[in-house]
C-alpha cells in the first residue's frame, strides 16, 4: 500500500479516538454547575426561632382541586415546626428523623374533642417520608443528607435560583419524581415534590415559605 | 424409664378452682399477653444503633414484634379476615357533617403527597374502620414512650407461649446473642427471669445435690469403710427412685418437674434404712427390735407419702406415687441387701413378727416427756407470735426486687397492660360474652374520659356481636346512607370515583352483606393468639377477659365494676394467694389425716407409754421446727410444710429407735445408727440451706432445724436411771 494511504488512515484512526474521547470527557461549565449546586445547598439558612408564615399546596388524584393549608413555620432545639392554622389546625414537628402529628380530632366513642398525636419514624425508602425528611434537612442545614440521596442538578444560576432534585435509588424515581426548590441567595422560598408521572401533574405538593428577611412574594420565580 | 416425659405446666399443681376467678387464673396461668414481653433497656446507643438492633431482632425466627415499629399504614398490614369485614368493625356515620369531619382527616392525611398505598388504603376505607379497631383493640395508651431513665427501650414480643420454658430459653439466648456482651444492655420480663431462675435453679440444685452426695459419700466411706456397705447405702434409694418413676410412667403421661426434684427430698428418708442396719452389724447388735422398729417406720411414712393420693391435684399425685413407691423398693432392697444368712442364730431378720420383736427384756433406762414439752411450749409460743403462713408466691422468686420494681415502672411507661388486674366476663353462649363485652367498653370509654384508666383492650373491637353486626349491615343497606356519602365525598373536593373501591364494596353488602365470626378470626395466623387470649371457651360456658391499662385507683375501679352486671374484677395476685392458702388447707387436712392414722398405728404396736412419748418427740420437733421456719422466712410456704412431712417422718424414726429399750449394749448400737441418720441428714439439707433459691433454702433450713430437733429430743428424751 502507498505510503500516503497509510498517513491518511493514521490521522484518521486518531481523529476518531480523539471526537470520541472528547465526547465522553465532564466539560468544565457542568463541574461547575454540580459544584455550585452543592455550595448552593451548603448555603441555605433558615433561622433559628424566627417564625414565618408558610403555604402548602397539593394536588392529588383523588380530589377534583388543589387544595391549601396555610401557617407558620418555625424551628428551634426540639425540631422543624409546621403549626397549620387553615383549614384545621394541626402541628407538624419533624426532629432527627421522626415526624410527630398533632391534631383535634372528635372522638367518636366519647363524642369529646380531644388531641390526637401520632409519632412516626420516617423511613428513607417511603417517598411520603423522604419528602419530609428532605424538608428538615434543608431547614436544618442538613446538605450531606441531600447529597447521599439525591442528584442534584443547578436549573437557574443568580441570586433567585433553582434547583432540582432527583431520588439517587431508581425504585424511589417510581414514586418520587423529583423534588424542585426555588431561592433567593441563601433563602429557600418554595418546595416542591412531585410524584408519578410529571407530565400528568396530578401528584405534587409545594410548600411555598414567606421570609421577610430576603423577600416578599413578589420576589418569588 | 426411658418414656419418661417431664413437663412443667405448674397447673398441675394447682388444686382445683373454686370460684370463678380462680377459673381464670388457672386456664390463663402463663398465658397472657404480658408472659411474652421482653423490655431491651439500652444506655449510650445513638438512634440508629437502636434501630439496626431492632431489625436484627426483628429478622429473628423466635419473636413476632418489636416495638417501636413503623408500621406502614397499607391495606397489606391488616389481617385478611378483618380487611375484608372492615365494614362490619365500626359505625359508619349516619349523617353529612360527620362525613364532613372524616373526609376532611383524610384531606390532611394527602397533604404530603401521599404514596400510593395511603392512597388505596383511602380509596377502600376512608374511615379507617379497620385501621382504628386494629389501634383500639392493640394499643388503647395513646402515646408509650420508649425512653426510660436516660435508656431507649425497645419491647419485644417473644413467640413462645409463657409457660414454654424450653421456647423461651431458646427466644432469651436468641436475643443474648444479638446483644452481644454489652454492659449497657439490661433485660426486664417475665420470659427473662423464668429463663434466669431455671439456669439458677438447675446451676445451684446441680452444685448442692453434687455437694450433698460428695459429702454423704465422704461420710458413709468414713463410718462404714468398706464399699459394699457404701454400695449398699446407695443402691436402696437409688433403686427406689428407679421405681418411682417406673410407677409414674405407667401412670401418667408426663411428669412435672417439680416431682421429681420433691420426690427425690422425700424419697431421702430410706437412706436411713441401710445406715441403721449396717451401723447395727458395725456393733455386733443381735437386735431383734431393728427391722420391726423399721417396718413400723416405714409404715408411718408410707401412710402419709399415700396421703399425696387423695390430694385432688396431678402434681401431688405424683409426688404421692413417686415416695411411696420408692419407699416400699428402697425398703426390699435394703432388706435383701442387708439380710444375713438364716439359721438358729440369726436373730436380725427383717421378717420378724412386730409384736413379739418389740418386746423390752430390760430396763435400765426411762423416757421422759419433759424436754418434749418444753420444746413444745416454745413452738407454740413461736408460731402464736409470728406468721404463720406466706401464701404470696412471690416471696419465693429469687428475683431482685430492685429489678422488679423497675420492670413495673418499664410497663406501665410502655402501656403495657397491668399484670394485676383484669376484667372477666362469664356468660353461656359467645353471643351473651360479646354483648357484655360492648357494654362494658361503653362504660370504660367513661372511664377514660374521666380518668380513672389510661387504656384497655376488648375483644369486641375487632369482633363484634351478632347484634352489632346486624345493626351496622342495616344502616349499610339503608337506602339514603349511601347518597349521603357520595354527597359528602363530593361536597369535601373528591373526585367521582375517588372511593370507588369502597363504595362498590358497600353495594355489594347491600345485595349480599357477609358476617364476622370467632373462627374467622382464629383463622387468621396474625390474630389467633389475640383473639385466644381474650376469648375461649370451657366447661362453664364462655369467659372474656378485658385486659386494663394504667388504673390510676383501684378501690374507685373495683366500684364502678361492681355495678356492671357480668363483669367481675380480678385481682390475679390475691387469688393467686387464696389458691395457695386452699391448696394448703387441703395439704394441711390430709396430712392431719395421715398423722391420726400413723397415730392409730403406732397405739397398736407400742405400749401406751412409749407411743406417747414418740408421738409427743414427733409434735414438739414439728412445732418448734415450724415455729423456727416460719419467724425466719416470715411464714411458712407450701414447700416447708412438706418439707415438715419429712421432718416428722425422720422424727418418728429416732423416736422409735431411741424409744426402744434394751441393754447398754443396745441402746450403744441404736445411739450409733440414729446418731449417723442425723448426721446424714443434717449433712445433706444443711448444705441445701445455703441455696440462693428461697425454696431450696426454705427446705434446707427446715429440714435440718428438724432434723438436729429431732434427734435432740429423742437423744435426751431417754435418761439413765441412777443404780439403787
Amino acid at each position: 500500500m502507498p505510503r500516503q494511504v497509510y498517513v491518511l488512515l493514521i490521522i484518521g484512526v486518531c481523529g476518531i479516538c480523539t471526537a470520541s474521547l472528547m465526547a465522553q470527557e465532564v466539560s468544565p461549565e457542568k463541574v461547575n454547575e454540580v459544584a455550585n449546586a452543592q455550595m448552593l445547598l451548603a448555603s441555605l439558612t433558615f433561622p433559628a426561632n424566627q417564625p414565618m408564615a408558610f403555604v402548602q399546596r397539593q394536588r392529588n388524584p383523588l380530589l377534583r382541586n388543589i387544595s391549601e393549608q396555610q401557617g407558620i413555620l418555625s424551628k428551634d432545639d426540639a425540631g422543624l415546626h409546621m403549626q397549620v392554622i387553615t383549614p384545621r389546625e394541626e402541628r407538624r414537628t419533624i426532629h432527627q428523623g421522626k415526624v410527630s402529628l398533632s391534631r383535634q380530632r372528635m372522638d367518636r366513642r366519647t363524642h369529646t374533642l380531644r388531641t390526637v398525636t401520632r409519632a412516626s419514624q420516617l423511613q428513607i425508602d417511603n417517598p411520603t417520608h423522604l419528602v419530609l425528611l428532605v424538608l428538615e434537612a434543608l431547614l436544618t442545614g442538613d446538605d450531606a443528607f441531600v447529597q447521599s440521596h439525591f442528584n442534584i442538578a443547578l436549573i437557574t444560576a443568580g441570586r433567585t435560583w433553582q434547583l432540582e432534585l432527583k431520588p439517587k435509588q431508581p425504585e424511589l424515581r417510581e414514586q418520587l419524581s423529583r423534588i424542585q426548590l426555588s431561592g433567593y441567595d441563601s433563602h429557600l422560598r418554595t418546595f416542591r415534590s412531585e410524584h408519578g408521572d410529571i407530565a400528568e401533574a396530578n401528584r405534587w405538593m409545594e410548600v411555598v415559605i414567606d421570609n421577610p428577611a430576603c423577600c416578599s412574594s413578589r420576589n418569588s420565580p | 424409664m426411658l418414656r419418661l416425659q417431664v413437663s412443667y405446666d405448674l397447673t398441675a399443681f394447682l388444686p382445683p378452682p373454686s370460684t370463678p376467678a380462680q377459673s381464670v387464673l388457672s386456664d390463663r396461668l402463663g398465658q397472657g399477653p404480658g408472659t411474652q414481653l421482653i423490655f431491651v433497656a439500652l444506655s449510650d446507643k445513638q438512634a440508629t444503633e437502636v434501630q439496626a438492633i431492632a431489625a436484627q431482632i426483628r429478622s429473628s425466627a423466635h419473636f413476632s414484634r418489636v416495638l417501636p415499629e413503623e408500621v406502614p399504614i397499607t391495606k397489606q398490614a391488616i389481617p385478611q379476615s378483618l380487611w375484608r369485614h372492615r365494614l362490619l368493625l365500626g359505625d359508619l356515620p349516619d349523617n353529612a357533617e360527620q362525613w364532613q369531619e372524616i373526609l376532611a382527616q383524610r384531606t390532611d392525611d394527602l397533604m404530603f403527597g401521599g404514596d400510593q398505598d395511603l392512597l388505596q388504603l383511602i380509596a377502600a376505607d376512608p374511615s379507617f374502620l379497620a385501621l382504628e379497631a386494629i389501634d383500639r383493640f392493640g394499643s388503647a395508651v395513646a402515646d408509650p414512650t420508649f425512653h426510660f431513665a436516660d435508656q431507649h427501650i425497645l419491647l419485644v414480643q417473644s413467640r413462645a407461649a409463657g409457660f414454654d420454658i424450653e421456647a423461651q430459653t431458646a427466644a432469651v439466648s436468641a436475643l443474648r446473642a444479638i446483644l452481644g456482651s454489652d454492659d449497657q444492655v439490661k433485660l426486664y420480663g417475665s420470659p427473662v427471669y423464668g429463663v434466669d431462675l431455671q439456669a439458677t435453679v438447675r446451676q445451684e440444685a446441680t452444685l448442692f445435690s453434687v455437694a450433698a452426695s460428695i459429702a454423704l459419700l465422704i461420710f458413709v466411706i468414713f463410718r462404714f469403710r468398706t464399699w459394699h456397705r457404701v454400695l449398699g447405702v446407695a443402691l436402696p434409694v437409688a433403686c427406689g427412685a428407679a421405681a418411682g418413676v417406673c410407677a409414674l410412667t405407667l401412670a401418667f403421661d408426663t411428669t412435672h418437674g417439680i416431682t421429681l426434684a420433691f420426690g427425690f427430698t422425700l424419697l431421702g428418708i430410706a437412706i436411713d434404712y441401710p445406715l441403721h442396719v449396717y451401723s447395727h452389724q458395725l456393733e455386733k447388735d443381735e437386735n431383734t427390735h431393728l427391722w420391726p422398729t423399721m417396718r413400723l417406720g416405714i409404715a408411718s411414712t408410707l401412710v402419709a407419702y399415700i396421703a399425696f393420693l387423695f390430694s385432688g391435684t396431678e402434681g401431688l399425685q405424683q409426688l404421692g406415687l413417686f415416695a411411696s413407691v420408692g419407699i416400699i423398693v428402697a425398703a426390699l432392697v435394703c432388706a435383701f441387701l442387708t439380710a444375713r444368712p438364716t439359721g438358729p442364730e440369726a436373730t436380725n431378720s427383717p421378717v420378724d413378727l412386730p409384736s413379739e420383736a418389740i418386746a423390752e427384756p430390760q430396763r435400765d433406762s426411762q423416757l421422759t416427756f419433759l424436754p418434749s414439752l418444753a420444746v413444745a411450749t416454745v413452738g407454740i409460743i413461736g408460731l402464736l407470735n409470728t406468721s404463720l403462713f406466706a401464701d404470696d408466691l412471690s416471696t419465693l422468686t429469687p428475683v431482685d426486687p430492685a429489678i422488679l420494681e423497675t420492670d413495673v415502672q418499664l410497663r406501665a411507661s410502655m402501656g403495657v397492660t397491668d399484670a394485676r388486674y383484669i376484667i372477666s366476663i362469664h356468660t353461656q353462649t359467645l353471643e351473651e360474652n360479646l354483648q357484655a363485652n360492648e357494654s362494658i367498653v361503653e362504660q370504660f370509654y367513661g372511664l377514660l374520659t374521666s380518668g380513672l384508666l389510661e387504656g384497655f383492650r376488648s375483644i369486641s373491637e375487632i369482633l363484634p356481636s351478632q347484634a352489632t353486626q346486624q345493626r351496622r349491615v342495616d344502616l349499610l343497606q339503608h337506602s339514603q346512607a349511601l347518597k349521603r356519602f357520595n354527597e359528602a365525598a363530593d361536597a369535601a373536593g373528591f373526585q367521582p370515583e375517588a372511593f370507588a373501591p369502597f363504595t362498590d364494596l358497600w353495594r355489594a353488602w347491600q345485595q349480599n352483606p357477609k358476617s364476622l365470626s370467632i373462627d374467622d378470626l382464629k383463622q387468621d395466623p396474625q390474630l389467633n393468639a389475640l383473639v385466644e387470649s381474650s376469648l375461649y371457651e370451657n366447661q362453664a360456658g364462655w369467659t372474656g377477659l378485658i385486659y386494663l391499662q394504667g388504673i390510676h385507683s383501684v378501690t374507685a375501679l373495683q366500684a364502678e365494676v361492681a355495678q356492671i352486671p357480668s363483669a367481675t374484677l380480678i385481682d390475679l395476685k390475691a387469688t393467686a394467694n387464696s389458691m395457695v392458702a386452699g391448696y394448703r388447707e387441703r395439704l394441711l387436712t390430709l396430712l392431719g389425716l395421715a398423722l391420726a392414722v400413723v397415730t392409730v398405728l403406732i397405739g397398736s404396736q407400742l405400749r401406751l407409754m412409749r407411743a406417747l412419748w414418740s408421738l409427743s418427740t414427733v409434735a414438739a420437733t414439728v412445732l418448734f421446727t415450724g415455729a423456727v421456719s416460719a419467724w425466719m422466712q416470715s411464714g411458712l410456704s407450701l414447700f416447708d410444710i412438706m418439707a415438715l412431712a419429712l421432718v416428722a417422718g425422720l422424727g418418728l424414726d429416732y423416736a422409735l429407735f431411741y424409744g426402744l429399750d434394751g441393754d447398754q449394749a443396745q441402746h450403744k448400737a441404736t445411739k450409733n445408727s440414729v446418731q449417723v441418720c442425723a448426721i446424714s441428714s443434717l449433712l445433706v439439707f444443711s448444705i441445701l440451706a445455703f441455696s440462693s433459691i428461697p425454696v431450696l433454702h426454705g427446705l434446707g433450713l427446715t429440714v435440718s432445724v428438724g432434723v438436729s430437733c429431732a434427734y435432740l429430743l429423742a437423744r435426751y428424751g431417754r435418761y439413765t436411771k441412777a443404780p439403787n
